[in-house]
């Protein structure tokens, strides 16, 4: 790998960019779109990636929701349903939804598209690795897909593979386990490299003037997310390898009669697990601080006070992990230590979420459909947090655990997150990257069919889970007490919610392609944002900057006292 | 409709008042944040609100709207704190002196429990098993070492308000004291495999005079008398062998097909996609033990594991017996 360190020697002439003119010819078509070292591109790639598994793991809540709302029909378009493959569908949808939508989507989309214009360099300090990261990510893909279609079908021991169920030898065996374990280790690889790129590149390669205090505060949230993915995923990679072992080579790390534990696993994958939940909530903090900035005209509040908060719960999500555990059998003694650590943790993200409130306070807000999102992501988290606090309480975890109600709350956290994040992101940096503008329109209606659908739909489950559904359950008619009507039509109404929240994306997708042909062509600085991204043209060039930026101030410096403008971008000259 | 299920143990009443103060503490607080957010949301639109303020949020004066909030929400957090680590002691601290002892073990895919007979003690000779059925006295603690034979399972009552992981390699004990007889649902909460949806059983709380003659009938009635030494010994086999975790001598339908009336009995089976007619006689019987997924009978899941290599040719002719005895 050939580093240099001075971003213009690396991309000696933009040549491939129309604005730059051209005197280099054009890479082909493989080398622009395929294998492509452009960080734009990679960024692209892995987002594009990121929404179709969205879709197959959509699909896959479609038949296990109409399965538990009208058990023993065929589902329209899947047929019946055995138990094993609803235990499959829901295992694969959980591990696509965090591992090959929110991740790629939130951290590696996101963070390879903006952090080389925020930093102000051409491109990532390794622009190949870079490359090959997307590469191992796409067979990974390709790895779990396959997992399919192997004989006995996919992997169905639970997104969390929770050992002796998962080892093999109780029905879970097979190829489906073994290319789930394969295709998580190599997605992991893939996200290492491309860590390694966000933390060189904003390490090194800022633009003159840019301070650690003048970093766009997605930068800050993506370099605090990648360093909690690294120093949490060792413990599971080493919890993942001894778990193929135990499976393929009959080693018995996790098999008590041969002196294993089960509970190893467990400490491990959660030791990753927790950092992991905040490894995909920081991105989404980024996006929105960025937003409400920019659609409030008010610089972020107390941007140190947000990035100290969250580095403090980056430390303290280390110490958590074990709130997972509970009632698995952990020494009793233990819990009352991470019960504290774990509600405690709710208020590092107060004071970011309250300062997301306090920024829009004494705004002059505009409610375009990015903000719309994001100020819905807001809502929305709040009662995903304050469930937290329920479920960090170990007592209340002797009833709800292992009920809808922990599905309730991780819903109502990832989906703000990564949906209503990950949305309000798209809906704000599209111009930028693809040089058309949304349609507005269309994107409020995307919005209010989003939030309808998504609260109609998890709301139940919090009920549902109090009342007592127990989780992975195939078929409730075996359950007299969860066979009430009540339950059962809130089962039903929330199924419906699912099928109205996928196809409410149906805009949302039309959108996206009618603009990326026929929208109104964007502008460099369409929202009049100050950010070194909209410095540059849209789409921006191969190469980024025509000449290499230099920072002045703050990336919030909107509606200053005594300027005409209400914006300043950072690369202007006082 | 209520919110949770009646709660009928003696520590049920502390977890649910634990639920109504985190209820009370965060719903404050969510109802306020929700409430300034969308105040701030409507107010401070661009048409009543043309020109923004300066407001970076730095300095004591302005980042105490934001600490100060989150200073309540840090004392609501240590008072949570407080009152789970006193539930949580209650419940799981520490296990209180026993009045009834009982082993619980989980299996794919049901309940086996284990009672100490007559004499009180686990693990003597006078023990007798029962699956899928709990009994215990109403008012007196129960002590239970919980265990699993294959994968992890989770031993939930509702209505106790107590869930305890079982870990095969490792006996866990709990207890709980009921308070009302009646009947009351018992699940498996942890992925235990495809048939986990089945796995559940019964707690039976009883009054105590009830009990104590469901005791002296040492609970199973034993087969019908007169069984030939080797169907005895097939009976204990499939007591041991946990087979009676998914099918019952009672007729009724469960997770496996129903051991009464088995024998002769002509069966719809599936054996690669296709549907045929089957007469229970031996051969099939010692098909269906050894490798149950060839033909699985019609309106059942696959799930059983093969017995291959795990009994012995005497074994499997002596359950092969047992079963033609149970008509």
């Amino acid at each position: 790998m050939t580093v240099t360190a001075r971003p213009s020697e690396r991309h000696p002439a933009p040549s491939d960019s129309p604005a730059a003119g051209a005197a280099h010819p054009e890479p082909g078509f493989w080398r622009r779109y395929v294998f492509s070292t452009d960080h734009k591109t990679i960024g692209m790639q892995y987002l594009v990636t990121g929404l179709v598994m969205a879709l197959v793991g959509g699909l896959l809540a479609y038949a296990f929701r109409m399965q538990l709302a009208f058990p023993g029909r065929p589902v329209p378009g899947f047929g019946p349903l055995t138990s094993a493959e609803y235990n499959t569908f829901v295992t694969m949808h959980g591990t696509i939804m965090i591992f090959w939508v929110a991740m790629p989507v939130l951290l590696a989309g996101f963070g390879n598209l903006l952090i080389p214009l925020m930093v102000g360099t051409a491109d990532m300090a390794f622009p190949r690795l870079n490359m090959l990261s997307y590469w191992v990510f796409f067979l990974s893909t390709v790895v779990l897909l396959v997992s399919f279609v192997v004989p006995g079908g996919a992997f169905g021991g639970g997104w969390t593979a929770y050992p002796p169920l998962s080892a093999g030898t109780h029905g879970t065996g097979g190829w489906g386990g073994h290319l789930w374990i394969v295709a998580v280790a190599l997605e992991f690889v893939a996200f290492l490299m491309g860590g390694i790129n966000f933390l060189v590149t904003s390490f090194n390669l800022r633009a003159p003037g840019l301070t650690w205090f003048r970093l766009p505060v997605v930068v800050w949230m993506m370099i605090i997310a990648v360093l909690l993915f690294m120093f949490s995923v060792g413990p599971l990679i080493a919890g993942a390898v001894m778990l193929l072992l135990d499976r393929t080579v009959g080693t018995g790390f996790y098999d008590p009669a041969a002196g294993g534990d089960p509970i190893l696993f467990q400490h491990l994958f959660w030791f990753f697990g927790h950092p992991e939940v905040y490894v995909l909530l920081l991105p989404a903090v980024g996006f929105v601080a960025e937003i409400l900035a920019t659609f409030s005209r008010k610089p972020v509040f107390g941007y140190r006070m947000i990035v100290y908060s969250v580095l403090g719960a980056g430390v303290l999500s280390f110490i958590v992990w074990a709130h997972h555990q509970f009632i698995a059998g952990i020494d009793p003694r233990m819990a009352t230590f991470f019960s504290v650590t774990t509600i405690l943790i709710s208020v590092p993200f107060a004071i970011v979420v309250f300062s997301a409130i306090a920024t829009l306070w004494r705004g002059s807000l505009r409610f375009s459909t990015a903000m719309l999102f994001a100020v819905g992501l807001l809502a929305e988290f709040l009662l995903g947090g304050v469930t937290g606090i329920y479920l960090g309480s170990s007592a209340f975890d002797i009833y709800a655990h292992d009920t809808y109600f922990v599905v309730a709350h991780f819903h109502y956290t990832l989906i703000p997150v990564v949906l209503f994040g990950g949305l309000a992101a798209i809906y704000y940096w599209y111009p930028k990257f693809v040089g058309r503008m949304l349609d507005e329109r269309l994107g409020r209606w995307h919005f209010w069919l989003t939030v309808l659908c998504f609260n109609v739909a998890f709301l139940p489950l919090f009920i549902g889970g109090l009342a007592g559904e127990h989780r992975r359950i195939f078929d409730y008619s075996a359950w007299p007490s969860l066979m009430t009507p009540e339950l059962v039509t809130l089962r039903r109404v929330a199924t419906v919610a699912v099928i109205g929240l996928i196809l409410s994306q149906l805009p949302f997708v039309w959108n996206l392609f009618r603009s990326w042909r026929r929208g109104p062509v964007a502008e460099a600085n369409p929202w009049q944002a100050n950010t070194l991204e909209w410095s540059v043209p849209s789409p921006p060039p191969h190469g980024n900057f025509a000449a290499p930026p230099v920072v002045y101030r703050g990336p919030y410096e909107f509606s200053v006292p005594g300027r005409a403008e209400d914006f300043w971008p950072q690369h202007v000259p006082s | 409709m209520r919110w949770l299920p009646e709660s009928v143990s003696s520590f049920g009443g502390a977890l649910d008042s634990l639920i109504v103060l985190i209820t009370v503490l965060t719903g404050l607080g969510l109802v306020a944040a929700e409430a300034v957010l969308l105040y701030a949301a409507l107010r401070f639109r661009q048409r009543r609100s043309p020109r923004a303020a300066y407001i970076a949020g730095a300095g004591w004066g302005q980042t105490r709207w934001v600490l100060v909030p989150a200073l309540l929400l840090l004392g609501a957090d240590l008072y949570i704190d407080h009152a789970t680590h006193a539930a949580w002691q209650a419940i799981k601290g520490s296990v209180p002196k026993a009045d009834q002892v009982v082993r619980i073990t989980g299996q794919q895919y049901g309940f086996h429990f284990t009672y100490p007979g007559p004499d009180g003690r686990l693990n003597t000779a006078d023990d007798f098993q029962q699956t899928g059925e709990l009994h215990v006295p109403v008012g007196e603690t129960v002590v239970f070492d919980l265990e699993a034979r294959d994968v992890l399972h989770s031993f939930w009552v509702p209505a106790l308000r107590l869930k305890q992981d079982a870990i095969p390699g490792r006996t866990i004990q709990g207890w709980f004291q009921a308070t009302k007889p009646g009947e009351y649902e018992v699940a498996c909460a942890e992925i235990c495999g495809p048939g986990h949806t089945g796995m559940r059983a019964k707690l039976v709380v009883h009054p105590v005079d009830d009990y104590k003659r469901w005791v002296a009938s040492r609970g199973t009635p034993a087969p019908d008398g007169g069984l030939s030494p080797e169907a005895r010994e097939g009976w204990r086999l499939v007591q041991q062998r946990g087979c009676l975790a998914c099918h019952n001598v009672d007729g009724s339908t469960t997770i496996g097909p129903t051991y009464r009336g088995l024998f002769g009995r002509r069966e719809t089976v599936v054996a690669g996609g296709r549907e045929r007619e089957v007469v229970v006689d031996e051969a099939y019987l010692r098909r269906a033990i050894l490798d149950p997924a060839a033909e699985v009978v019609k309106g059942y899941q696959p799930l059983m594991p093969p017995q291959q290599g795990l009994l012995t040719e005497a074994e499997l002719a002596a359950i092969i017996a047992y079963l033609k005895t149970v008509q």
